[in-house]
């Protein structure tokens, strides 16, 4: 405050000296002495109508920044469900229910609580608002952990600080408002002196939110994560309160509060909105959401990603797993990985460990080269980790093989260039070429990485691009006869069915592509796979059109006895990364 | 200084230390027992609650008269139990006899849940999502009230055996407060609302 007041009395002594009212800075002369009046005056008179509200308690605190009490008719459901919310909070925090207030009118997503403090025989008397966007945005968890971080405020007694802050805040604002106001009426004369007087009020005013800020800055952020601390303490559920401050995340670029109060609210807000620049840092009143979401939950994003899958599978039977249409699977979703295989994967020198670890064979005979092999590719201590981790996850490996190179590869994605990317994909390819027991799964497995991580193949980058080869390389339909007959004929054989229907159901599809008969091939035939990868590299460079309707035959196939197989799903992933098209199951 | 004097100080000083201890040990048992009667607060309202479902329910599912009755005869069973527990809270027994009530209300409650899944227009009806949300939100007071009474019991205890508190504590007879525990596994499941 003594700063305040020292800055005001040096600015309009400037201005005085300025405009040749005085030659002496602290010597006032009587306009400037008038002007230094006028803006205590305002200052005062703002902050006074301001204090008058918070003594007059929460409630009417709350009105005054236009929100309206929350209605228990069952026509807001929200509302009433946000009533019952701050009932429990009250009883887990112990502390006297508050009133609920909303904001109608308001689509961001905040919350805050105002009240006074407690005076001599009367209780004390709060009042939460909660804007409708919020109660919009929000689950029932994450309102939850929004109301029991703003009754964090309350228990930890931020509430008496926060009011005087707020009301010499608002006399700051009132400056401000004045200035607006003797500038609106003039907008046109530029010399009138009240229009003069004006802008030097708003420039003063701006100046004293300024510093203003400034303060609010230094003691509302620490205050922030103690609130968001005791918020968990009662909800006993940090995952939702992550999960509320990340939503409000992904909407960062929206203001805190849209309203003419925004600026004098922020720091009882529940957030401050996005921070951009320096600049915001360092006036921000709430640190920044995810260093406030990473001290409730360090590994909150990769949870999310988890329930994200789940949910997704549920709405919309995504590619693996789901049961839409009465079709079973066996291929685990992403979110029935183990909570230490989730951690394990959102590292990107995990991630390429248990990449190779998952072409460790388990017969134990043989490891003992695989990991000499990548001792040599890669140095001793890599081939340590692949072991470690080979140790960890066990038999997860096997049988979440899609889950796995799923989340693996969305790591090296997003952490990994690209060149990154493909040589370790050559390394991968060359370690597994080198054993004798590169069956076609293991292939399948590499070609659904090398999609997954974005990497062409390299044969068909080259032919693709040769337009010499161009006109030979487009085949008739009829010509490609057996590519698709082999194609066709692995992915019936991995339904499993009797050798019977296997030969059935193949004619039948085969039909659709050719009128030529060509025999079954099956998996186990040596050498199968360099003839698999030259019949995706013929139907790479086929149109777009074509390799779609093949992938979107085979999908039909899969699901046409009602169940798909880990290795029906495998082999359809291959199919879909080899051939560069999307498949809808 | 005499000696007189010394011990006079020291020992005033140690009444006021005691005094302080005291009086501290006092409000937090105080807000030990208040988040009891909390409990049993919410445990009412959880009784007034489900006679409402109850009735809602019995328009839409006239063939499972046996769950429904179920409920209800657990429920009452549960409410007079939870009386005969806050007319003396003191008595450990009668708290094990609510809480093994509150078990079997809960089972109840359950099985009810899954029947009702098997009901779309009962789940379609409006007033039974009203009931739903506020059941969910009685089923979270009651687990918010247990919270906060752990809480006050973990701090009271905390207090009493502390140093030199433990010396008030026992000259005064401050005793150890229980918390309420349920044994049975079963019983620590909470009823699912799953209306939605």
């Amino acid at each position: 405050m003594v700063v305040t007041a020292a800055f005001i009395h040096i600015a309009v002594g400037a201005v005085a000296v300025l405009f040749g009212q005085s030659n002496r800075l602290f010597e006032p002369s009587l306009p400037a002495l008038a002007l230094t009046g006028l803006v205590w005056a305002t200052i005062l008179l703002g902050a006074f109508f301001r204090s008058l509200d918070v003594k007059a308690g929460g409630a009417i605190l709350a009105r005054r920044f236009g929100a309206v009490h929350a209605s228990d008719r069952s026509r807001f459901e929200l509302e009433q469900q946000l009533l019952n919310v701050v009932a429990e909070m009250s009883i887990a925090s112990g502390t006297p229910q508050p009133e609920v207030y909303i904001l109608r009118k308001e689509s961001s997503i905040n919350a805050f609580v105002v009240g006074a403090a407690q005076t001599e025989g009367q209780p004390e008397r709060y009042a939460i608002v909660v804007t409708q966007g919020a109660l919009e945005s929000f689950n029932r968890d994450e309102l939850q952990a929004v109301v029991a971080h703003e009754f964090g405020h309350i228990c930890n007694g931020d509430l008496p600080i926060n009011m005087s802050l707020l009301i010499a805040l608002s006399g700051l604002m009132a400056i401000d408002e004045v200035g607006k106001i003797l500038v609106g009426k003039h907008p046109d004369e530029l010399l009138h002196p009240g229009v003069i007087v004006g802008y030097f009020l708003i420039a003063l005013g701006s100046v004293g939110v300024f510093l203003g800020k400034l303060i609010r800055s230094a003691f509302s952020r620490q205050r922030e994560y103690l609130a968001d601390s005791s918020a968990v303490q009662f909800t006993r559920n940090p995952y939702a309160m992550a999960s509320a401050l990340s939503v409000i995340k992904q909407h960062q670029n929206e203001p805190a509060l849209h309203g003419v109060h925004a600026n004098e609210l922020a720091h009882v807000c529940f957030q401050s909105g996005g921070i951009k620049n320096f600049y915001q840092r360092i006036l921000s009143s709430h640190p920044q959401l995810q260093k406030r979401i990473d001290a409730i939950d360090p590994h909150f994003d990769i949870k999310s990603r988890k329930v994200d899958r789940s949910t997704d599978n549920q709405v919309e039977s995504g590619v693996s797993g789901g049961n839409r249409g009465g079709v079973t699977s066996d291929v685990q979703p992403v979110h029935n990985l183990s909570d230490g295989a989730i951690i394990l994967l959102s590292d990107a020198r995990n991630s390429i460990a248990v990449l190779f670890a998952l072409f460790v064979c388990n017969d134990v005979s043989k490891q003992a080269d695989f990991y000499s092999a990548a001792a040599f590719a890669f140095d001793k201590k890599f081939s340590a980790r692949i072991k470690e981790i080979k140790r960890i996850l066990g038999d997860e490996l096997n049988t979440k093989k899609l889950a796995i190179i799923e989340l693996a590869t969305q790591t090296l994605r997003t952490s990994v260039e690209p060149s990154a990317r493909q040589s370790l994909l050559k390394k991968l390819e060359s370690l597994l070429s080198v054993g004798d027991d590169y069956d076609l799964m293991s292939y399948a497995s590499l070609q659904l990485i090398r999609g997954k991580l974005d990497i062409e193949f390299p044969v068909i980058k080259t032919l693709a691009d040769d337009h010499m080869a161009k006109g030979r390389n487009a085949k008739a339909f009829d010509e490609m006869g057996s590519e698709f007959a082999l194609l066709l004929s692995l992915m019936i054989e991995s339904s499993g069915s009797s050798q019977a229907e296997q030969e059935k159901e193949f004619e039948r599809v085969l039909k659709c592509y050719t009128n030529t008969q060509y025999p079954r091939r099956t998996s186990r035939e040596t050498g199968i796979v360099s003839e698999v990868a030259a019949a995706f590299q013929t139907l790479y460079v086929q149109p777009m059109a074509i390799r779609e309707a093949f992938v979107q035959h085979c999908v039909e196939i899969v699901q046409k006895d009602g169940h798909i197989a880990r290795a029906e799903q495998t082999l359809l992933d291959l199919f879909a990364a080899s051939l560069g098209c999307q498949y809808a199951a | 200084m005499s000696t007189g004097m010394l011990t006079l100080i020291v020992a005033v000083a140690v009444a006021l230390v005691g005094v302080a201890i005291y009086n501290r040990l006092i409000s937090l048992r105080n807000r030990n027992s208040n988040a009891f009667s909390q409990i049993e607060v919410q445990l009412q309202r959880r009784y007034e609650l489900i006679p409402n479902l109850v009735e809602t329910a019995k328009a839409y599912m006239a063939h499972e008269a046996e769950t429904l009755s179920a409920v209800t005869k657990a429920r009452n069973e549960a409410s007079s139990r939870c009386e005969a527990a806050a007319k003396s809270p003191e008595d450990p027994s009668l708290i094990g006899a609510l809480a093994s009530a509150e078990g079997a209300l809960s089972s109840a409650m359950g099985r009810l849940n899954v029947v009702m899944e098997a009901y779309p227009d009962l789940k379609a009806d409006a007033q039974m999502r009203d009931l739903g949300e506020e059941l969910a939100s009685t089923e979270n007071r009651v687990a918010f009230a247990r919270q906060a009474y752990s809480d006050a019991v973990m701090l009271y205890n905390t207090a009493r055996e502390q140093f030199p508190a433990v010396i008030v504590a026992s000259l005064c007879s401050f005793k150890e407060a229980d918390l309420f525990e349920v044994d049975d596994p079963v019983m620590k499941e909470s009823v699912k609302v799953a209306f939605a």
